[in-house]
């Protein structure tokens, strides 16, 4: 960690933990994505909320790229088969807006119980996934959708689908959009109750079901199907869960099961 | 690569101010140390606990958690901001004091700015939003009846007003 000696003594300054580094701040994508790919040391900034906390652990890099300046990343609009929301666009902005809450309310509703209000008006869409924290659920409930994340890099555009965590994000990508289908037969439900030990998305489009799994892997764990989802199936199927104080391995497979089945049939029987 | 002075300027309590940072300098230092104003309180140091809450655009924002040059071009408000030039205080303010909503007070500036971000944009909130709204900063004395009663009365007293 590196810290810096200071006149007034530790209360009074609170960048003591934070490594100098130098800011770049770009004003078109094209920009920005080439400071990336010149300087490999580089990461990007657009609210903060995470990189900040990264940096007061330790977390060090040589420049940082602010790209909140970018224009037309933070737009939420519809063509009809998608629904694509820029990266830019923060928290607060998917829970007020009109368009999610005509075309995806569940989806609205999931996002409006990440994070507090202070999180919520200045943290971004795409802070929220390019993080990759296990405790963050961002990509647990896209994953259930179907979305699409869209990255720019020098070598063009690189789509990546939001329940494929076995594929890394592109090096020195930048996560300019998120693109949700739309289907009219299509229900979700997304349950944090038990968060941090295990939060469940579940989305149900006619006989098929997507099931995501936060906070108890390293990355979302996702499994669909065709008819009623068992909890013990679900849980027998999932990979070794994270066991730490807050939850122990076994409880989070064993919820993951349970609150995925219970999920399924609250969206079955309409309620 | 390092050091390299950042020319940031921006509203603070309606003056406009101009500072030369350090890219990882945060804008409470600005705020407390530059312009003197240390009403808003540093806690956590880790954007959790609101204490240095301050609205950047009318937004509550942790000011431990923001870059200094992230409000470059941007209203600044921070709790030395809300009473009038005469003295009055703020609805917000007066109904802290007159409802007790405090007892070792650290926590109150951050608050306060909270609610008044909240009552900006929604002047009569039901409970469960002023309880939902309050939840993003912690106070570990009153227990949060009395913060909320507070908003609650700052809510009426805005509405008398009209």
């Amino acid at each position: 960690m590196y810290t810096h000696a200071t006149d007034a003594g530790w209360i009074s300054r609170s960048h003591r933990a934070i490594s100098p580094f130098r800011l770049a701040r770009p004003r078109s994508l094209e920009e920005a994505v080439g400071v990336l790919s010149r300087e490999p040391a580089a990461t990007i900034v657009a609210g903060g909320i995470d990189l900040v906390r990264r940096m007061r652990g330790g977390g060090s890099w040589g420049a940082l790229v602010d790209i909140s300046s970018i224009d037309g990343m933070n737009g939420i609009e519809d063509d009809g088969t998608v629904v694509r929301i820029g990266g830019l666009a923060t928290h607060w902005d998917i829970e007020t807006s009109g368009l999610l809450a005509a075309k995806l309310p569940d989806f609205q509703a999931a996002w409006t119980t990440i994070g507090n209000i202070r999180i919520r008006m200045t943290g971004t869409v795409g802070g929220n996934l390019v993080a990759q924290e296990p405790g963050y659920d961002g990509r647990v409930v896209l994953g259930v959708f179907g979305a699409e994340l869209i990255f720019v890099t020098a070598g063009g555009e690189v789509r990546l689908r939001a329940d494929d965590t076995g594929t890394d994000f592109p090096k020195a990508g930048l996560l300019t959009a998120i693109e949700i289908p739309l289907k009219a037969d299509r229900k979700m439900s997304f349950d944090r109750s038990l968060k941090p030990v295990v939060s469940v998305a579940v989305s149900v489009e006619g006989e098929r079901h997507a099931i995501g799994i936060g906070c108890a892997f390293p990355a979302p764990v996702f499994q669909s199907g065709i008819g009623a989802i068992e909890a013990e199936t679900v849980s027998a199927a999932l990979p070794k869960p994270t066991g730490n104080p807050m939850g122990g391995a076994e409880y989070r497979r064993r919820m993951a099961g349970v609150l995925a089945a219970r999920a399924y049939r609250n969206l079955t029987n309409g309620n | 690569m390092s050091n390299e002075l950042v020319f940031v300027s921006f509203r603070l309590n309606g003056t406009d101010v101009s500072f030369h940072v350090r890219p990882e300098e945060m804008l409470i230092d600005v705020v407390r140390d530059r312009a003197g104003l240390t009403g808003t309180k540093l806690s956590c140091d880790l954007s959790t606990c609101g204490a240095c809450t301050v609205l950047v655009d009318g937004k509550p924002a942790a000011s431990c958690g923001t870059f200094a040059w992230q409000a470059d071009g941007h209203d600044v408000r921070t709790i030395e901001g809300l009473a009038g030039s005469d003295g009055t205080l703020d609805p917000v303010q007066a109904a802290f004091v007159e409802n007790s909503a405090f007892q070792c007070g650290y926590c109150t500036p951050g608050m306060i700015m909270l609610a008044r971000a909240l009552l900006d944009r929604n002047p009569s909130p039901g409970r469960d939003e002023i309880r939902q709204w309050m939840g993003a900063n912690i106070c570990r004395c009153t227990g949060y009846e009395m913060i909320i009663e507070a908003v609650q009365d700052a809510a009426s007293r805005a509405g008398d007003d009209k």
